[in-house]
């Protein structure tokens, strides 16, 4: 085949690829984006339903500081591909395996922000809720999970964009999603197939763009989740307390 | 001065001074392996190995490679053991990706020698032109054209042959009555095929197949070189046909019907030794030409088998078959 010749052909199956058609027998980008994603917010959801009912009764019963941060952080430490390994060994292609894995990524910052969004909380604030006869249950839900919530989505955002970076992994296992491209085009070689070449390289850049546009997504959705009066008291305490909650906020513009 | 005898200076720097011990032992283990090192480290070798029946003499380094499946390894592993024995220094690099990875790690040096397959690296380095037949000394003498380009030389071929084989599970046969790669012409539309990654370019997988058999798959799902993930997806149903080599003990211990490549689409595969020629010489050409000479298709598969399904270690099983051969020792 003419250089020229492959070229084109390798350009006209990169663009059908784009739009949805196989290409040299790996499934259309949409299709991956929706493994890719499903799988991404399947692991998140499990991740915050744990995390963070977890995270919010120990700090505010103020149960086990230490070892809860602590053990947070050590959750950041394991190797997501040993993970994706062993859960292949144990169950084969369980996608069920394959959520539990990714959904401990996220689990880390989402419990660490949510228990430290939780702890500065103003105590005097929890002990007015409780003077006015709120129940444990109330002053949890009403009052400090709502204060909680700026450093809590932080957590979450950091946590989704972990996931959908890691959820690339699972394509070593067979899984597909945008992590089969890469490793088809790694296995064809990139030196001798101009087809591998354009898979891997268009995977690693389809992936680094939905981990930033995932980003985005969680920075809007943030900014929509915190209490109107919450944004009203920062905005008017950033002068004389800009360091208050996390960095994301500070770079907020005051409602 | 006074300040650098605190204890906990002192005690800093005898900290930093035992990981330097630490990471310098390390280094020098790896160093073992450099070729600079090489004469030392033989050196080394022999008086630990002092009880040796055989003191070997010193023959240089030789770095063995093998492509992503336990059969590269194992066989790997016998070259490595086989040239050890007939006195080079040996460094296992193992698994290194697909023959896409290897070849090239082959060509510019980064490894001396693995095992190749006539016919598929026949077809690979002449962009699927189709030479390669059935005629294994043929396919030899085509490939040892391609190969010498590259100063690369291709030893005797073995006896033992692995091809690549579509593979279906019982139930599927017997329902679509399949026995040969002709009956899937049919109902390929309705299945989906897994193999290798690299399968839709490689001239005797997926177009291969279209070509000699007019037969286009439903769907192509890219797993691995008829490893664990591949296996787990026919097992599972996950895929209906796989693609698997024909060496692979798990094909007949899960009762799999490996269908009949009845157009003989599959030429001629015996595992081959490729060495770079400035690397080879009469001491290498022997000791690979041992394993060659012992390897039949039959004993690959069943110690493929004891690797797939037993759990055995490839080192361990290749040592053993060696030994057993009389090529070692």
């Amino acid at each position: 085949m003419s250089p020229v010749l492959a070229q084109d052909s390798v350009g006209a199956g990169l663009a059908g690829w784009l739009r949805g058609e196989d290409f040299s027998g790996v499934d259309g980008v949409p299709q991956l984006l929706v493994q890719h994603l499903g799988l991404s917010f399947a692991a998140l959801g499990v991740a915050c339903l744990v995390a963070i009912p977890l995270a919010v009764v120990l700090a505010h019963h103020n149960r086990a500081p230490v070892l809860s941060i602590n053990a947070a952080n050590a959750f950041r430490a394991m190797p997501a591909f040993g993970l994706i390994l062993i859960a292949f060994q144990v169950g084969g292609f369980s996608t069920w395996l394959l959520v539990v894995v990714f959904a401990l990524i996220g689990v880390a910052p989402i419990f660490a922000n949510t228990y430290i969004g939780i702890r500065q909380v103003d105590p005097e604030v929890v002990d007015a809720a409780a003077g006015m006869g709120l129940t444990d249950r109330q002053q949890m839900l009403q009052v400090e999970l709502p204060l909680a919530t700026p450093v809590l989505m932080a957590g979450v955002r950091t946590g989704a964009v972990n996931i959908v970076a890691t959820v690339t992994l699972a394509a070593v296992v067979g899984f597909g999603g945008l992590g089969l491209p890469i490793v088809t085009g790694l296995a064809r070689g990139l030196q001798f197939s101009e087809i591998g070449r354009a898979l891997a390289i268009g995977g690693a850049v389809i992936v680094a763009l939905v981990s930033i546009a995932t980003e985005g997504a969680f920075g809007l959705l943030q900014r929509r989740l915190v209490p109107e009066g919450l944004r009203l008291r920062d905005a008017a305490a950033r002068p004389v307390d800009p360091g208050y909650t996390d960095p994301a906020q500070v770079a907020r513009e005051p409602s | 001065m006074r300040t650098l005898l605190h204890p906990r200076r002192l005690a800093l720097l005898l900290l930093l001074l035992v990981l330097g011990l630490v990471a310098g032992a390390c280094a020098s283990d790896d160093g073992d392996g450099a070729d600079d090192d090489a004469s030392e480290a033989a050196g080394a070798a022999e008086e630990e190995d002092g009880a040796a029946d055989e003191p070997a003499e010193d023959l240089g380094e030789l770095v063995v490679g093998s492509t992503n499946f336990d059969e590269q390894e194992l066989v790997a592993e016998m070259y490595a053991l086989s040239l050890e024995d007939a006195g080079f220094t040996v460094e296992r690099r193992y698994q290194l990706g697909s023959r896409e990875v290897v070849l090239p790690a082959l060509t510019s040096g980064e490894i001396d020698v693995y095992p190749e397959y006539v016919g598929t690296a026949l077809e690979f380095l002449n962009d699927g032109a189709g030479e390669a037949t059935g005629d294994t000394d043929a396919s030899a003498e085509l490939l040892r054209g391609y190969f010498a380009e590259q100063g690369v030389d291709v030893l005797e071929p073995s006896d033992a042959e692995d091809k690549n084989g579509l593979v279906v599970r019982p139930e599927t046969a017997e329902e679509l009555g399949l026995t040969s790669v002709s009956d899937l012409a049919d109902v390929a539309g309705d299945l989906t095929l897994g193999g290798p990654p690299e399968c839709p370019e490689r001239p005797l997988c997926i177009p291969g197949y279209e070509e000699a058999y007019g037969i286009t798959f439903g769907d192509f799902r890219s797993l691995d070189a008829g490893g664990p993930v591949t296996i787990e997806a026919l097992e599972s149903g996950e895929i209906d046909v796989a693609l698997l080599f024909t060496t692979d003990g798990v094909i007949a211990a899960n009762e799999w019907v490996l269908l009949e490549d009845d157009q003989g689409l599959q030429p001629a595969e015996n595992i081959v030794p490729v060495i770079r020629s400035e690397a080879n010489g009469d001491a290498a050409t022997g000791a690979l030409d041992a394993v060659s000479a012992v390897l039949t298709t039959e004993n690959v598969t069943e110690m493929i088998r004891r690797i797939r399904i037993d759990g055995d270690d490839p080192a361990a099983v290749a040592e053993e078959f060696l030994t057993d051969q009389g090529v070692l020792g």
